[in-house]
């Protein structure tokens, strides 16, 4: 079918060749009729002025700037001198030429390749693409082309390991571009076998290990000196079957939807630490690469790996080289994410936000990694979009703020004697509330360094809400005053979304530390700020969310008769053992949410502010006095700095400023002691 | 083959070499270099030191429909070739459908 033509290429477009078409329904192929014109461009190019770029108007600035450049060895990936001189084969290439092996393989080949194996995929965990780590290794390209029982098992298991990770990493949503590479390059991970059967084959693959293992030892025990070696590395590949199928198992636990199979996981991750150790002693066991000449991109390895496999499929962007971890530093890596992913499950003995927030909280100062911060995040709410995958969202956040303040709407007893307008009123603020309060918890989970953005953002759907709540709170107040006008109720909604608020201001503003945006001149500002006016703030709504409880507590009892340990979890009547656990804590542990240790603490830190703050009013001073020269201007920045302030502020917590805290503004005047 | 100067302005109507570019613009350009990759792509855009940035550019390493397989190209997307790195120049003129 080519045209006689010397100039003409069929080009890379694939067509099936379907005879059964008539030239009625005819394939549409395109083909290129190249003419050279490389003189003639030359020669009209020279009619162009220096500078000037001929170009249609759909093409612009941008575009040009964003261009490879092709020949410039920091842009171009393709360049010879980045490219290797060495045959780079496939899988079925190298299986043919006698390069890899797939059956027969020895324990110390195993061994090797599944250490290997464990290494790339920590180094794609740490944000490298799965291209240039997990899929270096040619045997995952096919696993069924293995016919070595261990290892296709293995391949098909580390597959589908890898496909669970990416799963829990991409629906949290908590990770950034600095912290995972979510593309797969159309790598297929096992989607024909299921996890059940990998898992089983896992058992069995072990099974057979342990036989050969007893005939081995006995062996052994017979004074055979060859067998000890070989019983040593037996024992080694079998350890590790053994850790990878409870990897894969404790993954599955986890996914399951209602979280019910994180006891199951718990109980697996204590198992598979057991083996962390086994396997670090024996890593010595395993092949190691032969020398080979280390470019940027190339690095030794052993059978079946080669780093550079699949450099055609990578984005064309700069060369990205990626250093895989040393076998020893994956097994420690591994270990330590099985210990915060541990630390995460206990998420779920929370039975309020304030819980889940302080959990969170905590979890997130130990910067951990993106599969723990996710993992987290799923067993909070996974993607059926119910807390611990039991709870409504609304019901969830109706507990939390029953926890807090104990506003007589909320109570079950209240039904009968509130209006249909009212529970409405109250059930449209909480569906209002899911978004923001679950967001706080999402940035929670993001790495801290991007945290800060975000906390900005949410400041302004939290004042929104703030709105919302003192309207509800308004409106309760004055029903309240047309039925009982002798008891007045505080404002219950407004101060628990206030005590959000304030938490995200403070996280903001200790970010700032954290993240080194301040200058030493302007720790005093800051410490001003939060003594002043955050932690003020948050230490005298907590007492006020206190007094609200007992007040509260007591007004029930009087008016609906009941008491306060009827507040049932999720709605009203469940009698599932999940609620009647929760009625138990609530019962025995009424407003342990926030303990008198980190009252205690909070107070503290409110003087530590205070001294830190004295000291820099003094030396400031100390400075002025010396200065002398403290111009008009600046005063009047600091004073405009202040009204901003306080005006956004203000605007915040509206007229729950306490007249016994009055708003100091710091005016640095000069010559004053 | 090379055509003149003036039978290309003869064939495509255009008065000046600025308008003989034009006419080439968005057509499909296959760029030699010179370390012997193949590019083609759409020509976008050039200047008077024959720099080319080429839109939708594939890769080739050897030029395509020689050799034996079928090569896969590698998808650049954007791609700007130094005039200095050009060793030849061919433009899609004219499209051929063809029925199977």
């Amino acid at each position: 079918m080519s045209q006689e033509s010397s100039s003409n290429v069929q080009d890379g477009v694939q067509q099936s060749k379907d005879c059964s078409r008539d030239d009625k329904t005819a394939l549409y192929i395109p083909k290129y009729n190249w003419e050279c014109i490389t003189d003639v461009f030359v020669e009209a190019c020279k009619d162009l002025e220096l500078g000037e770029l001929l170009h249609d108007s759909t093409f612009g600035l941008f575009e040009a700037m964003s261009a490879i450049e092709m020949m410039d060895e920091k842009m171009d990936a393709g360049m010879m001198c980045n490219q290797t001189k060495r045959p780079v084969l496939d899988l079925h290439t190298s299986v043919d030429t006698g390069l890899v092996k797939v059956t027969g393989l020895t324990y110390p080949e195993l061994i090797g390749i599944m250490d290997s194996s464990l290494s790339c995929m920590v180094t794609w965990l740490e944000g490298h693409s799965l291209a240039q780590t997990v899929f270096t290794n040619l045997y995952l390209h096919d696993p069924h082309k293995v016919e070595d029982k261990p290892l296709r098992t293995f391949c098909l298991c580390m597959l589908k390991i890898v496909d669970l990770l990416r799963d829990r990493i991409n629906k949290a949503g908590v990770y950034e571009e600095e912290d995972f590479q979510p593309l797969t390059y159309g790598f297929k991970m096992g989607g024909d076998v299921t996890d059940v059967k990998v898992i089983s084959t896992m058992k069995e693959v072990e099974e057979d290990l342990n036989r050969a293992l007893r005939h081995l030892k006995g062996q052994v025990q017979e004074g055979n000196a060859e067998s000890t070696i070989e019983y040593q590395q037996c024992g080694a590949v079998c350890t590790r079957v053994k850790f990878f199928k409870g990897l894969l198992s404790m993954l599955v636990a986890l996914s399951k939807d209602k979280c019910e199979g994180v006891p199951q996981a718990k109980k697996l991750i204590s198992q598979i630490l057991e083996f962390i150790e086994p396997i670090r002693s024996t890593i010595s066991l395993g092949i190691v690469p032969e020398d080979r000449e280390i470019t940027k991109n190339d690095y030794p390895t052993i059978m079946g790996f080669d780093p550079l496999i699949n450099q055609r499929l990578l984005p064309p962007t700069f060369p990205r080289y990626t250093v895989i971890h040393t076998r020893e530093d994956a097994i420690s890596y591994v270990k330590k994410l099985l210990h915060r992913i541990d630390t995460a499950t206990a998420v779920l003995n929370a039975s309020n936000i304030q819980e889940v927030f302080e959990v969170f909280r905590e979890f997130s100062d130990t910067s951990p990694c993106v599969v723990s911060r996710s993992i987290l995040q799923l067993m909070f709410l996974p993607p059926s979009r119910k807390v611990f995958g039991v709870h409504t969202l609304t019901d969830f956040l109706k507990d939390s703020v029953r926890a807090f303040v104990m506003p007589p709407v909320l109570s079950p007893k209240a039904h009968t004697s509130i209006s249909v307008e009212v529970k409405q009123y109250v059930d449209s603020l909480m569906t209002r509330a899911v978004r923001p309060i679950c967001t706080v918890l999402q940035v929670l989970g993001h790495n801290r360094a991007r945290q800060r953005d975000k906390w900005a953002h949410l400041l302004d759907d939290l004042v929104t809400l703030q709105d919302e709540a003192d309207k509800v709170d308004g409106y309760l107040h004055q029903v309240q005053m047309k039925a009982d006008p002798s008891h007045q109720l505080g404002s219950s909604f407004g101060t628990w979304v206030l005590y959000y608020t304030i938490h995200v201001m403070l996280a903001y503003t200790l970010s700032g530390f954290e993240l080194e945006l301040y200058a030493p001149y302007e720790y005093h500002y800051v410490y001003w700020y939060l003594y002043e006016l955050l932690y003020s703030w948050m230490y005298s709504t907590i007492q006020r969310a206190e007094s609200f409880v007992i007040e509260h507590e007591a007004y029930i009892a009087n008016t609906q008769g009941g008491s306060a340990d009827d507040f049932q979890i999720g709605s009203e009547g469940d009698h599932s053992v999940e609620g009647a656990r929760v009625r138990k804590k609530l019962k025995l542990k009424k407003r342990e949410w926030i303990s008198a240790e980190t009252l205690q603490s909070i107070e503290e830190r409110r003087e530590e502010y205070t001294s830190t703050n004295m000291n820099f009013k003094q030396s400031v001073r100390a400075d002025n006095r010396n200065n002398l020269v403290a111009t008009e201007e600046d005063d009047a920045a600091h004073r405009s700095k202040n009204n901003d302030l306080h005006f956004i502020n203000k605007r915040i917590a509206g007229k729950y400023s306490k007249p016994e805290m009055p708003l100091r503004d710091m005016n640095v005047r000069v010559g004053v002691m | 083959m090379n055509k003149s100067l003036k039978e290309n302005f003869l064939s495509s109507g255009a008065c000046t070499g600025k308008e003989l570019l034009q006419s080439w613009l968005n057509k499909s350009m296959k760029i030699k270099m010179t370390d012997g990759r193949t590019l083609i792509g759409l020509f976008l855009c050039t200047d008077k030191d024959r720099n080319v940035i080429l839109g939708s550019c594939e890769e080739y390493l050897k030029p395509p429909g020689e050799g034996g397989k079928k090569e896969e190209p590698r998808i650049l997307g954007l791609a700007m070739v130094p005039g200095h790195h050009i060793v030849s120049i061919q433009v899609d003129a004219l499209r051929d459908v063809k029925l199977l």
